[in-house]
């Protein structure tokens, strides 16, 4: 039974939003609240049991208790009962995806709320556990869904020239230094996917950015189907359902590996976990994987210039930034006072600073619109692209966000830094709490 | 899964490889095989100490020295040398030598692309790079050569880009192939580029290069006659037909939804040519025209009910869900 279909007797309202289009969730635990709508059939306390309406299928759901809450004690659970007050006061809980259980579809994790003494179905609730997956092992349905956003984005974006341009124009010439080679690549990436993938959702909120592992073979991702197969020129070609084929100019890129059956020219996942356990350390993956990654094929992939007209730019740049996360999540760096966090912690000018843009407290470029004369240590004289779009289901960053925005991105620490993404291998942290 | 049974799956995993991962001196120890070396430089995950540093470039620069192992310590090392001038040096003279195995240069290639993403010094060392492309276009190591003019390409370096031309006008200069140098041209489009291309759509000197013409017609507003010409004609190669559709939407998306209308609904079309056509109206169609054209729905049903083909059929339910 659909929720159309169903009398509701309760509503379950989501991290305070009653718009049903914000029901995306991700591992981050979020304050819910159930209450009584159709007070009139109900005369007493009503004991009622959450929880979701097919554990087989479709994403999962774990539920908490109001007190203590989500922490070291509770990981959520598959049902939770409440005692519901028949005036239609609300009840507070939480809930959070299930880690290893993520949607394949839009809204197909639907939570049952049912009486606990008859057992009748009081409400459903339609949510997606929304979260960024391994390319190569997407559903068709997911597959699709990704492509079109994408196709659409880079028609409504360039009218139907330029390749992805805003996106291009950004990470070309003028966003080398405030996006390489210093200690912001990381944050700066994390905010450049959070930018696409907020454009896509727009288009499709069902849509997240998919990862290509670069350190594993993925022959499901280099296909006709997916990101395209390379003529003996180097010119991609596509099948003729897939709206990649109308990208234009076409994109040209020529892999130094077979793609089929090897990783690209990387160090490994553990490898890389293990480049350093503070960030300084650790962010030399800037070279090997990342840079590694990019130089694995010719075409425009592989110079820093043009890498983001080709669509694999984003799924490259999902993985460096899911490897980081997973980095953080393991190595628990997610305070922003640690310099095992992150390495320079104040702003640009401060002693001990280094590159503007590149401090934990100075703002990001384009994001933030400033402009200067491109010098080494300026801004560069251009800013395209506009500031952060906005989510439908967080209310941060700002538009114009600081480097520290980007490391709490699960709001481990701070509930109200999430950014509202997470990745199918990186669970949330519980015991952080 | 429980998130904290996960950190511990993790760590055993992650303790398990470690133990089982070869030292660096492995990989110096000239006593071990080939495999053995090249798989304690895969594992190599800290940054290199200076002297770690000096062995390794010692090992890139023995031309007794496997050319896999060399080219594979060059990507190695790639992170730990963009602040030595020194050794961005040697990549550009590995690149350059012509004495020296592909496997190398390319890697030395790769590794100085790839300074290019992470290092302050290398934007100073830019000039010296594009030099050391341009003094190997000529190279009679056909990868080398190509790889270097792709990059010279992206980077709209005149140069090259007057080698392509000179290329095409006089066969006996090309220094790639006619479908290359078009694929490299259309890096950096001029407009007078366009007449060369409508020029081989009648006369090319490749098939190959024919369609990369096809696809950068694209941007020419001149072509938008020659696109729909190539579409309609049922005598011309299919692969071109379909991306001149292709071409076509970029260039005229109203004109693109009347020609892959009338296509969709010819039941005597190959049947890619109609997928491109519906996946194209599908994503970019122009939706003022399409959305009351109550003929070009029910002349989808109707294919729908007859077509054998799950391909057009999803398609169709793929438009219809897109438009309703």
């Amino acid at each position: 039974m659909n929720q159309a279909q169903l009398s509701q007797t309760t509503q379950i309202i989501i991290d305070s939003n009653s718009n049903l289009d914000a029901n995306y969730i991700t591992w981050s635990p979020v304050p819910a609240q159930i209450r009584i709508v159709d007070t009139g059939a109900v005369t007493n306390m009503l004991a009622v049991k959450l929880r979701n309406q097919n554990p087989n299928q479709g994403g999962q759901v774990v539920l908490f208790a109001p007190f203590p809450g989500p922490g070291r004690g509770d990981h959520g659970q598959d049902e939770l009962i409440l005692a519901l007050p028949h005036d239609g006061s609300p009840v507070p809980f939480f809930i959070a995806g299930k880690f290893g259980k993520p949607s394949v579809a839009d809204k197909d994790a639907v939570i049952e709320v049912v009486d606990t003494s008859t057992g009748n179905v009081l409400s459903v609730t339609p949510v997606m556990v929304r979260i960024r997956k391994n390319a190569n092992s997407l559903e068709d349905g997911e597959r699709q869904r990704f492509l079109s956003a994408l196709a659409l984005l880079n028609m409504a974006s360039t009218g139907g020239v330029g390749g992805f341009a805003d996106y291009a124009n950004i990470h070309a010439d003028a966003g080398v230094q405030e996006a390489h080679g210093n200690a912001g690549f990381l944050p700066w990436h994390r905010a450049f996917m959070l930018d696409l993938e907020r454009e896509l959702q727009a288009l499709d909120p069902s849509v997240s950015l998919p990862y290509w592992r670069f350190d594993e073979a993925a022959p499901n991702l280099f296909t006709k189907a997916f990101l395209g197969v390379p003529n003996p020129t180097g010119t991609l070609e596509f099948e003729t359902n897939n709206p990649l084929q109308f990208l234009s100019p076409p994109i040209f890129r020529q892999p130094d590996f077979n793609t089929t059956t090897e990783s690209a020219h990387v160090i490994n996942e553990a490898g890389t976990l293990q480049l350093g356990d503070v960030y300084a350390n650790y962010r030399i993956m800037e070279g090997n994987p990342h840079g590694s990654a990019h130089t694995s094929f010719s075409g425009l992939i592989s110079n820093i210039g043009t890498a983001a007209r080709d669509p694999l730019f984003f799924l490259l740049h999902a993985n460096v930034d899911r490897l980081w996360a997973r980095w953080q999540w393991y190595m628990q760096r997610f305070d922003m006072t640690s310099i095992d966090t992150y390495t320079f912690l104040g702003k640009a000018g401060d002693s001990g600073a280094t590159r503007i843009g590149h401090n934990l407290l100075d703002t990001m470029w384009p994001w933030n619109q400033i402009t200067g004369t491109g010098a080494f240590d300026d801004r560069p004289p251009t800013a395209p692209g506009g500031n952060l779009p906005r989510s439908k289901i967080v209310n941060f960053p700002s538009l114009t966000p600081t480097v520290g925005d980007m490391i709490d991105y699960q709001g481990a620490l701070n509930p109200a830094n999430r950014l509202g993404f997470d990745y199918d291998d990186v669970p949330f942290d519980f015991d952080i709490l | 899964m429980d998130p904290s049974e996960y950190r511990k799956q993790v760590t055993e995993e992650l303790q398990r490889q470690t133990e089982s991962q070869p030292g660096y001196h492995e990989f110096l120890d000239k006593s071990n095989s080939l495999s053995q070396r090249q798989e304690a430089l895969a594992a190599g995950t800290k940054s290199l100490t200076e002297a770690e540093l000096d062995d390794t470039i010692n090992i890139i620069r023995d031309q007794e020295e496997e050319p896999e192992l060399r080219a594979s310590a060059i990507r190695s090392v790639g992170r730990d040398i963009g602040n030595r001038d020194e050794t961005i040096n040697l990549l550009l003279e590995l690149l350059k030598d012509k004495t020296e195995p592909r496997e190398v240069r390319i890697a030395a290639l790769q590794v100085l692309l790839m300074l290019a993403f992470i290092s302050p010094l290398f934007m100073s060392k830019r000039p010296e790079f594009l030099a050391a492309l341009r003094s190997v276009v000529e190279d009679p190591d056909t990868t080398v050569r190509q790889a270097a003019i792709e990059i010279l390409a992206l980077e709209k370096d005149e140069y090259v880009q007057r080698r392509l031309n000179e290329g095409l006008d006089d066969p006996s200069k090309a220094l790639v192939s006619p479908e290359k140098a078009v694929q490299m041209l259309g890096q950096d489009v001029h407009a007078e580029l366009y007449p060369r291309l409508r020029e081989m759509i009648q006369n090319p000197p490749s098939p190959a290069a024919r369609e990369e013409a096809v696809r950068l017609l694209a941007g020419d507003p001149n072509s938008k006659e020659l696109l729909v010409n190539l579409v309609r004609d049922k005598d011309e190669d299919l692969k071109v037909r379909t991306l001149s559709a292709a071409a076509l939407q970029s260039l005229d998306p109203v004109e693109f939804t009347d020609q892959a209308k009338q296509i969709v609904l010819d039941d005597t079309e190959d049947e890619d040519l109609r997928l491109t056509g519906l996946t194209g109206l599908t994503h970019f169609g122009d939706q003022p025209s399409l959305i009351p054209d109550l003929e070009f729905m029910k002349g989808l049903e109707r294919l729908r009910n007859e077509s054998t083909s799950d391909q057009l059929k999803e398609a169709i339910d793929r438009y219809l869900n897109r438009t309703k």
